[in-house]
C-alpha cells in the first residue's frame, strides 16, 4: 500500500508520521479515513493542551499576585519555586503542541488534501462508447430543439410587426387615398379661383406686409453676377 | 519533587438565602439519618441503647432564633422582617434517647444533637459572607447542649460557610463528641475527631449517600484542574478536601478516568492519583 500511495502522490519519501497509517490501510479510501481520524485525534489533543496552558497561565498569575504582596521570605521562595514548576510544565506543553501536534496535523492536512485530489481524479472515469453515442444523439436532439425554438421565436417576432391589411381593407384604404386626392384637387381649384379675384380686393395689413416681404424677390441678385 | 503550594482558596461567600437553604437541607438529612437509627452506643456506660422512634424525643432550642432577631434589630437598618425571613436561624435540634430501667423512671441516656452555625452578623449587614466559624462560637453552643454529665452527647455541628481549623481542638470531651459538617464544592463534608467512642454513631452525621460522594469527588476533580495537571490529584488530596473513605475516592477516580480520555488513574505509585495524559 505504501508503494502505491508513493506512486499515486508522486513522492519519494513518506513521513514517518503517516507511514503506519498507510501500512495499516487496505485501500486509498481507507487510508484517507485513517488520516482523517488521526488528524481529528491530534486536533483534540492540541485543544486539550491549549486549555491546560490556560489553567497554568491563570494559576501562575494568581501565584505571582500572591507573591507580590507576600512579606514572608520563605513563602515568597516557595511561590517562586511553584511558578518555576509551572513554567517548566508550560514549556513542556508548548513543545508538545509545536513539535508534535502542529507538525503532525500539518502533515495530515497535506496528505489528506493530496489523497483526496488523487482519488477524485482516478475515480472520475470516461464514459463508454455507448454512453458517448447516446450523448451525441442527445446533443443533436437538443440542437434540433434549439433550431425549432429559434424559428418559433422568429414567428413570434413577425406577429409583433404592424398587421397587414386584407383585400377589403386595402380597397378601403385606396378609397381613402382617392378621397384625399379629390380634396386636394378641390382645394387647388379654389385657390386658383381666389387668385384670379385678387386685384379687386383690398388686402388687409398683414397680407401687405407679406407682399412687402415677397416684393424683393424679383430684385434678388442672380447667383452669377456679370461684370459691366 | 514538587512544591506543594496552592493558591489561597478563599471560601466562596454565601448569601442569606443560600445559607438558609443549606441549613434546612442539613436538618432534613440529619432527621432522615436519625429515623434510620436503630441503636446507639453510650460510651459512659459502655452499652447500646434502643434508638427506635418510641425511645426518641426531639426538641428545638428556641432561643437561637431570638438571638438572630436581636442581631437583626441591632444591625439591620430596614426591611427587618424580610432579613429575618431570609436568615438561617441557627437551629439546634436535640434528640434524647431515653431508656427505662426495670426499677426506676425513664431517663435520657444519649443525646444526638444537630446545630447550625452561620456568620449571622455579616449576613445581616452585608447579605453575604464566607467567614469561617470559629472555635469559640462552637464551644459556646456545645456547652449549652452538653448540660448533663451522666448523658453522652453526639453533636453534629454544621457550618453554612466553613469551619476554622482551630475548631478541631474542641471536639472531644468526657461526655461528648462533635462532628464538624460543612460543604465544599457543593459536597457535604464531615470531619470526625479521631475517637474510638464514636462507634456506629458517626454514621448519623455522615449525611451523604455513597453515590453522592462519588459524584462529589468527580466534581472536585473537574473543578481543580490545576491539581490534576501538577500530578497532585491524589486520593490523599481528595481525602483532605472531602473526608470521604479512600475506596469511594478510588471508585470515583476510576469513573473519571473511564469518562475522560485525557485522564489516567495511576495506581503504579502510592498514593494513587489521577494524571493528565494526551494519548
Amino acid at each position: 500500500m505504501l508503494d502505491k500511495i508513493r506512486k499515486l502522490l508522486g513522492v519519494k519519501d513518506i513521513p514517518e508520521e503517516v507511514t503506519p497509517l498507510y501500512r495499516g490501510a487496505r485501500s486509498e479510501r481507507e487510508a484517507l479515513a485513517l488520516l482523517k481520524e488521526a488528524r481529528r485525534r491530534d486536533e483534540q489533543r492540541r485543544r486539550r493542551a491549549i486549555q491546560d496552558l490556560e489553567v497554568f497561565g491563570s494559576m501562575e498569575e494568581e501565584l505571582l499576585e500572591e507573591g507580590k504582596g507576600e512579606v514572608s521570605e520563605s513563602r515568597r521562595l516557595m511561590l517562586a519555586r511553584r511558578i518555576k514548576e509551572i513554567r517548566g510544565k508550560v514549556e513542556e506543553l508548548n513543545g508538545r503542541i509545536e513539535n508534535i501536534y502542529n507538525k503532525r496535523v500539518a502533515i495530515f492536512n497535506e496528505h489528506i488534501g493530496s489523497l483526496e485530489t488523487v482519488l477524485e481524479l482516478t475515480t472520475e472515469e470516461l464514459p463508454d462508447k455507448k454512453t458517448m453515442e447516446e450523448m451525441a444523439i442527445r446533443a443533436r436532439e437538443l440542437l434540433e430543439n434549439l433550431e425549432k425554438s429559434k424559428e418559433l421565436a422568429q414567428g413570434i417576432a413577425q406577429t409583433q410587426e404592424p398587421p397587414q391589411p386584407d383585400e377589403e381593407e386595402k380597397k378601403i384604404l385606396r378609397e381613402m387615398e382617392r378621397r384625399a386626392d379629390l380634396d386636394l384637387e378641390k382645394a387647388e381649384i379654389e385657390k386658383i379661383g381666389a387668385d384670379a379675384e385678387k386685384p379687386e380686393t383690398v388686402e388687409p395689413e398683414p397680407k401687405s406686409k407679406e407682399r412687402r416681404k415677397e416684393a424683393p424677390e424679383p430684385e434678388e441678385k442672380p447667383e452669377i453676377e456679370f461684370e459691366d | 519533587m514538587t512544591t506543594r503550594v496552592q493558591a489561597p482558596r478563599r471560601p466562596s461567600a454565601l448569601s442569606r438565602a443560600e445559607a438558609l437553604v443549606a441549613e434546612e437541607q442539613f436538618f432534613e438529612r440529619l432527621r432522615a439519618r436519625l429515623n434510620a437509627l436503630q441503636g446507639i452506643f453510650n460510651p459512659l456506660e459502655g452499652r447500646m441503647y434502643d434508638a427506635s422512634a418510641r425511645h426518641r424525643t426531639t426538641r428545638t432550642l428556641e432561643d437561637r432564633a431570638a438571638e438572630v432577631k436581636a442581631a437583626i434589630k441591632r444591625l439591620a437598618e430596614r426591611d427587618l422582617m424580610k432579613v429575618y425571613e431570609e436568615m438561617p436561624k441557627g437551629v439546634v435540634e436535640t434528640t434524647g434517647i431515653s431508656h427505662k430501667e426495670l426499677l426506676g423512671p425513664r431517663s435520657v441516656k444519649v443525646v444526638v444533637a444537630g446545630a447550625s452555625f452561620s456568620p449571622a452578623d455579616d449576613l445581616i449587614r452585608e447579605g453575604r459572607s464566607g467567614r469561617a466559624i470559629g472555635a469559640e462560637e462552637l464551644a459556646r453552643l456545645r456547652d449549652r447542649i452538653v448540660t448533663h454529665p451522666g448523658v453522652f452527647h453526639y453533636i453534629g455541628a454544621f457550618a453554612t460557610t466553613s469551619w476554622d481549623p482551630g475548631c478541631r481542638a474542641v471536639l472531644t470531651g468526657p461526655n461528648y463528641l462533635v462532628a464538624l459538617v460543612d460543604r465544599v464544592e457543593s459536597a457535604w463534608r464531615t470531619f470526625y475527631s479521631p475517637d474510638t467512642r464514636w462507634r456506629g454513631a458517626a454514621r448519623v452525621f455522615d449525611i451523604t449517600s455513597e453515590e453522592e460522594k462519588i459524584e462529589a469527588v468527580q466534581r472536585l476533580v473537574r473543578r481543580r484542574p490545576f491539581a490534576l495537571l501538577m500530578d497532585e490529584m491524589t486520593e490523599d488530596y481528595v481525602f483532605e478536601e472531602l473526608g470521604y473513605p479512600i475506596p469511594i475516592i478510588r471508585e470515583a477516580f476510576e469513573r473519571v478516568a473511564s469518562e475522560d480520555r485525557f485522564v489516567r488513574f495511576d495506581t503504579g505509585t502510592r498514593p494513587y492519583r489521577l494524571v493528565r495524559v494526551y494519548g
